[in-house]
């Protein structure tokens, strides 16, 4: 059953495969927010998800042609997740140990508080162990990061979250289970992460 | 015991604890797991420790804002073309990096050949000082075998045939020692060398010995190594001229 919204999508496609430039837009301003996202959790750094997010939108525009239907959004995060993959295949190990580096740069800097409540000492807090978590993501291996990024940073079902990955529900199933288990054992080596958001959370 | 049963008691809602997490486990499960739940305070806790990851992946990486629009205008469409087909290089480069890895591969070659042929010469030398004597010294009985063989020919069948198996017999050893003159040498001619042969093998061997040897190798292979060197010096600069071109291009392109 498709909704409003996917049918709006697919009439959009229609009218972009005829050239019209404009209605891609309207899909990409629809959905800039989550490719983008998608590219920075799987990549780890905003300049390399800012250029794949745009390089997704020019290779989907590329492949209209090619796109037979279903879930326009599901078809975008596959181009943006493919197009991440390239560009971690390129990146490889160095620039995890780089953005070790900018990470540690950038645990020093200062932090933009946009809640006048909230103290500079806790915007600290929260924006260090959110760099440390998305570095925790890293370690893990790249089926299972995408996997766990879909179903728990962006709330995917299994099943949507199949569609986009190509894979049955079963093997995401497996996936979300490896890479929770594996972030467990992390964390396990570092009980001071889990145990300051239990504290400062619950 | 105990730990196994324990083991095997928990392993099998272990894989489901995440799906149950998630609410993607199926009814009839989902209802069993929710009952063994109750119970076991061992699978409880670790719901609670997957239900607060979690929750904590979830509120802690929460979304960013786009830095910027990625709307494509029609700018970024053209420029994509010449990403997509680079300009063609010039074929010259090319071709300079070939000839000059052929003109090394040509020089290495030619290299090994001249170090081989020297070394040979030198194995040569010496084998015709020593060897090659008692090469020659066993070969003096075969003529002495054939001479008898010869007789027997002789006595058997016409003198001519006789003299001519003859002959040829002394020509090969005569030709060995002598460099193929002696094809005229009459019948003492080769008792003679061979005297001398193994005269000079007794008693070592002499100061003409071992430069007759060399004369023997090397007078054929002097024009070989000129040949060689006159190579080695072409392929070499054959390749000084082809880096030189590749390096010229270079220095057009980034200009």
């Amino acid at each position: 059953m498709t909704t409003a919204s996917e049918q709006d999508d697919k009439s959009l496609v229609s009218l972009s495969k005829d050239g019209d430039l404009a209605a891609f837009n309207s899909l990409v301003d629809r959905y800039e927010r989550d490719i983008y996202n998608l590219c920075y959790r799987i990549l780890g750094d905003r300049q390399a998800a800012e250029d794949a997010a745009q390089e997704s939108f020019l290779s989907a525009y590329r492949s209209l042609a090619r796109f037979a239907g279903g879930n326009v959004r599901s078809w975008l995060l596959r181009i943006a997740a493919n197009q991440s993959k390239d560009e971690l295949r390129r990146r490889k190990r160095k620039d995890r140990a780089a953005s070790l580096d900018q990470m540690f740069d950038t645990i020093g800097a200062p932090v933009e508080v946009s809640d006048q409540t909230q103290s500079s000492e806790q915007a600290f807090e929260d924006k260090e162990r959110a760099e440390l978590l998305q570095l925790l993501l890293l370690e893990l291996p790249e089926d299972q990061r995408k996997a766990l990024i879909l179903v728990d940073l962006m709330d995917h079902r299994y099943e949507e979250a199949a569609e986009v990955l190509q894979l049955s529900v079963g093997t995401v199933k497996s996936r979300i289970h490896r890479g929770r288990a594996k972030l467990r054992s992390i964390l396990s080596k570092r009980p001071e992460l889990l145990a300051g958001y239990i504290r400062l959370k619950e | 015991m105990l730990g196994l049963r324990w083991f095997n008691r928990h392993a099998r809602w272990e894989r489901d604890i995440d799906a149950y997490v998630d609410a993607e486990l199926p009814e009839p499960q989902r209802a069993l797991f929710a009952s063994h739940l109750a119970g076991c305070d061992i699978c409880g806790e670790l719901v609670a420790e997957a239900s607060a990851l979690k929750r904590m992946l979830s509120e802690e990486l929460t979304e960013q804002p786009v830095p910027r629009s990625f709307r494509l205008t029609p700018a970024m469409l053209a420029d994509a073309a010449p990403v997509v087909q680079p300009a063609p290089t010039p074929w010259w480069p090319r071709a300079a990096q070939a000839v000059g890895g052929l003109a090394v591969a040509a020089f290495a070659f030619l290299l090994v050949v001249d170090l081989s042929a020297t070394s040979n010469d030198t194995f040569i030398a010496q084998s015709s000082a020593e060897g090659g004597r008692a090469t020659l010294e066993s070969s003096a009985p075969e003529v002495d075998a054939s001479d008898d063989f010869n007789d027997d020919l002789v006595d058997d069948e016409a003198g001519t045939s006789a003299a001519s198996a003859t002959g040829g017999g002394e020509t090969e050893i005569a030709s060995a020692e002598d460099g193929g003159q002696g094809t005229a040498k009459t019948d003492e001619q080769p008792n003679d060398q061979s005297g001398e042969t193994s005269g000079r093998s007794t008693s070592g061997p002499g100061p003409g010995a071992p430069s007759g040897g060399m004369e023997l190798a090397g007078r054929p292979d002097d024009s070989g190594i000129d040949g060689l060197l006159y190579a080695q010096i072409a392929s070499v600069v054959v390749a000084l001229a082809a880096g030189m071109t590749y390096l010229a291009s270079r220095r057009m392109r980034q200009e």
